[in-house]
């Protein structure tokens, strides 16, 4: 039975558009169904447009936290609608990109929500379309607060967050993650009153532990007020917003405020897509695969990837899971995503960067650990830019310094971790970081000084 | 469906091989006998010749890496096939069919071919390995171009030294660290003041070090040593120099060596022989006695010694020994021996005449039953008709395999080539 394309790509995420890009490039006819704009999340309502608005943060940061010591005399205004809609434009410049890409490697675009009826047999409205193979690639969506249900005005997510008209003169967050902190940090740096509530004992707590405190400090200092061990009670809407009743680990209290923003994960977009008479194996919201053989779920010809498929939900592994399970399936590269070295970044400032192993989890594998620690405070760079927050923390196994873990926060952590990436990818131990000369002066030499200080032969601390 | 050109041998003893230069490119259009590269060897750089006719679609092996033989280097679109569809076709190393192939609309033209893993490991020199790697290989004993590596090209990474060494069950090696290896250790006019140098072997040395090996721990020798008087050799020479002049050829005393030895073969056919088989099975073994007389002249080369083989050597005159010898010694000293020049010898001469010894003994190449050591020919008192009086003497040893040979058959055929030598005119009968 002939099909009416190789490859049905339901989502235009970036592990959506990704994978029907790639499979056109092996000459390979596909067609990829995307209900809403091509970019998906990340490059609509994510990564992109809150790295717009997080450029304004900086820039008041610069001028409210160093602009006296940098000599500046005048005063932070800011025209709030125009912060989001320069946001907004970068978005939509960029999925107009996506549209390009499409035309430039002839993958079919289609408009309109997708259903998986039958294997090989996608429905979109009315039309039925065939493939040899269907990757779906729906991502997710924001996980709702029990009890407080979103309602796009007082009880937001991050895509209304991202959209507001007015700056709200107060916010609650739930949730440390990185999503509720750099929201939380970017209303922070415009003059908003931010309440970040916690239900774990830290905030950033996939992190390394002296990175969430360290990160707590500073956030701390720049006048976030931050309730980590902190359940949310009742949650009432008023007049003007939110009333909310939490319950700190010094008792209660009820915190008022213009909006609440509730990041406390995401649950998979499996309901729509999936005609239940299939039997798609879910586990959690997420679409079982086998990660290990080209992302196949229990259905012959259906495939899954990206946050579809479960945590830890990074557009980066999104993308290479699409291309692994592309290449897998249509017989160039047999490949696997490596789990073990992913990284992650979050862009507060100071920011985040970090991949592998944290101390702690080091030390619970087994390892005998060292660990190489420099801190920006000692580099010439960070003082010349006058940002020496943070640190450089390596994490090595003792025996042979193997790189288990990176674990940056500075202003140019984000920047700066992709070096750590590739030195674990290509196992570099310790030495050779040590010993790749690095460019004076740069934040970069920190992670040199680093390694150095493990071995006890850093010249600069 | 296109053609996979492999490395094949192109040395008796090769085991791997080095791309020195490709010599075509991707688009280039080749038909069969065509040089498409040079190959380093354990013995010298060869050309690489194709047997099929194409396009190149696909150069899978980068100049100066080192690759096991079998290895594929090279894709070839047959006519009408799309070089750019084939290259995409094909992986570097797909080792694995795709794990989960589905029906599709278009059946891919080609799926990925099983081709041989790209080894990773060398006889010498640089290996691809992670540092960590390297590292825990050393740690553990694991010598590291034993492992096959999984990563990017065949890199072997920290995980194939682990599964490397909880699967090897043989005894493990105290290696020096895995560093890569100067190509070429440039020579030192005195010893340095610093630390003592390191050479690793490169692969003339570790083929020439397993070939003296084998001789000396598998055949018995025996040395048989008669001086030969060269006064009349060295009449003929100056003679036959001054007519050949005119066409630039000059005999060499050697030349007169390499003629009479060839002749000495053809009449004593038990040297002129090879043994064939393993001394833990003589039952099977044989002795093989060649209808060709083969004559191997082992040719010093910096940091080593090639053996170029003079095919049918009963057969020339002398002028032709001269001029056949004298392409093979240019091809051994620029490296571009073929393999047929390199193969096939039935018999060696290892001639240091020219350094003034004396006398020497030479080792077996293996499986030749038998060597001779020419030493140089130098003016001696001898005793002639119980007169004391001055000749030109040269000592030569014969060194046979006495597997094979028995001390009386090497004094025959030392005698028969003695006999030569003093009366060279007698070869003329």
């Amino acid at each position: 039975m002939a099909y009416d394309y190789d490859l049905i790509v339901i989502g235009g995420g970036p592990a959506g558009y990704a994978a029907a890009i790639r499979a056109s490039q092996m000459g390979k006819k596909a067609l990829c169904i995307e209900k809403d704009k091509l970019g998906g999340i990340c490059l609509n309502w994510g990564c992109i447009p809150t790295k717009a608005l997080l450029t304004n943060a900086h820039l008041a940061e610069m001028i409210n936290n160093h602009g006296k010591a940098l000599g500046f005399e005048g005063t932070s205004k800011w025209n709030f609608a125009q912060i989001i809609a320069r946001s907004r434009g970068v978005a939509s410049n960029l999925n107009k990109g996506i549209e390009g890409l499409f035309r430039k490697y002839k993958v079919t675009h289609m408009v309109g929500s997708a259903k998986v009826v039958a294997a090989h047999k996608v429905q979109v409205g009315d039309k039925t379309v065939t493939a040899g193979a269907v990757i779906i690639a729906t991502g997710v969506r924001p996980r709702p607060l029990p009890g407080a249900e979103y309602d796009g005005k007082a009880i937001i997510s991050y895509k209304e967050a991202m959209s507001l008209t007015v700056q709200p003169k107060s916010l609650i967050v739930i949730g440390a993650g990185p999503i509720g902190l750099e929201f939380g940090y970017f209303y922070n740096a415009l003059g908003t009153k931010v309440t970040v509530v916690e239900m774990q004992d830290r905030i950033v707590p996939g992190e390394d532990e002296e990175i969430s405190a360290a990160l707590a400090t500073s956030l701390t200092k720049r006048g976030l007020v931050i309730h980590t061990s902190t359940k949310t009670g009742k949650v009432e809407k008023t007049r003007t917003g939110v009333k909310v009743e939490i319950e700190t680990p010094k008792g209660k209290q009820v915190v008022e405020a213009d909006a609440m923003l509730v990041a406390i994960g995401v649950v998979g977009n499996v309901e729509e897509v999936l005609d239940p008479k299939l039997g798609v194996v879910i586990e959690k919201n997420h679409i079982k695969v086998d990660k290990e053989k080209g992302f196949r779920t229990n259905i012959e010809g259906l495939f899954a990837v990206g946050d579809i498929i479960g945590p830890p939900w990074l557009a980066h592994v999104a993308h290479h899971e699409a291309i692994a399970c592309v290449e897998t399936l249509f017989g160039k590269h047999p490949r696997t995503v490596d789990y073990s070295i992913i990284p992650g970044c979050t862009y507060t400032d100071p920011g985040i960067g970090s991949v592998g192993l944290t101390e702690k989890q080091a030390k619970e594998k087994g390892h005998t650990v060292r660990i190489g620690k420099f801190p920006f405070i000692a580099s010439g760079r960070a003082q010349a830019a006058d940002e020496t927050e943070g640190f450089v923390k390596l994490v090595f196994d003792a025996k042979f310094g193997e790189l288990l873990g990176a674990h940056i926060i500075g202003s140019a952590a984000t920047e700066m971790i992709s070096e750590l990436v590739m030195a674990k990818k290509l196992e570099a131990t310790e030495e050779e970081i040590m010993h790749t000369m690095h460019p004076h002066p740069t934040f970069s030499e920190a992670i040199m000084e680093a390694a150095g200080q493990g071995l006890g032969e850093s010249v600069h601390i | 469906m296109p053609i996979e050109v492999k490395l094949a041998k192109v040395s008796p003893t090769m085991e791997s091989g080095q791309i020195v230069k490709w010599l075509v490119k991707v688009g280039d259009k080749v038909k069969e006998g065509d040089t498409i590269a040079e190959v380093q060897t354990d013995k010298a750089v060869m050309p690489v010749e194709t047997f099929d006719e194409g396009t190149v679609a696909r150069i899978d092996v980068a100049e100066g890496v080192d690759i096991a033989l079998g290895t594929r280097i090279l894709l070839l679109a047959k006519k009408g096939e799309d070089p750019k569809q084939v290259a995409e076709s094909f992986a570097t190393s797909a080792t694995a069919a795709p794990a989960a192939a589905v029906s599709t609309a278009a059946a891919p033209a080609v799926q990925a071919a099983s081709a041989a893993p790209v080894a990773a490991q060398v006889a010498s020199g640089r290996v691809k390995s992670t540092p960590l790697a390297r590292k825990v290989a050393e740690s553990v004993g694991v010598d590291i171009a034993q492992v096959s590596g999984s990563g990017p090209a065949g890199r072997i990474v920290k995980a194939d030294v682990e599964a490397y060494s909880a699967n090897s069950s043989q005894p493990k090696a105290a290696v020096a660290p895995a560093k890569s290896a100067p190509a070429k250790p440039a020579p030192k006019l005195f010893v340095p003041l610093g630390e003592d140098e390191r050479i690793p072997l490169d692969r003339m040395r570790q083929a020439i070090a397993r070939g003296m090996i084998a001789a000396k721990t598998q055949a018995p020798e025996i040395h048989v040593t008669v001086d030969i008087r060269m006064d009349e050799v060295v009449r003929v020479r100056e003679r036959l120099n001054k007519s050949l002049a005119s066409e630039g050829v000059k005999l060499s005393v050697g030349d007169f060596v390499t003629k009479a030895v060839a002749m000495s073969l053809r009449r004593h056919p038990a040297v002129n022989a090879t043994f064939q088989g393993d001394n833990a099975n003589l039952a099977q073994a044989v002795i093989v006695r060649h209808a060709g007389v083969n004559v191997g002249i082992a040719v010093a080369l910096e940091g080593g010694l090639i053996v170029p083989v003079l095919r049918n050597a009963d057969a020339y005159g002398l002028r032709d020994i001269r001029v056949e010898s004298e392409k093979l010694y240019e091809a051994a000293r620029s490296g571009r021996l073929t393999g047929d020049q390199m193969t096939g010898g039935t018999f060696t001469i290892s001639n240091l005449g020219m350094f003034g010894v004396k006398q020497f003994d030479a080792v077996l190449a293996l499986p030749q039953v038998a060597i001779l050591a020419v030493a140089a020919a130098e003016k001696r008192p001898i005793v002639v008709n119980d007169q004391v009086t001055v000749g030109t003497m040269m000592t030569v040893t014969l060194t046979a395999d006495h597997r094979g040979v028995d001390g009386a058959a090497a004094a025959e055929f030392l005698r028969t080539l003695k006999g030569f030598l003093e009366e060279p005119t007698s070869m003329l009968l």
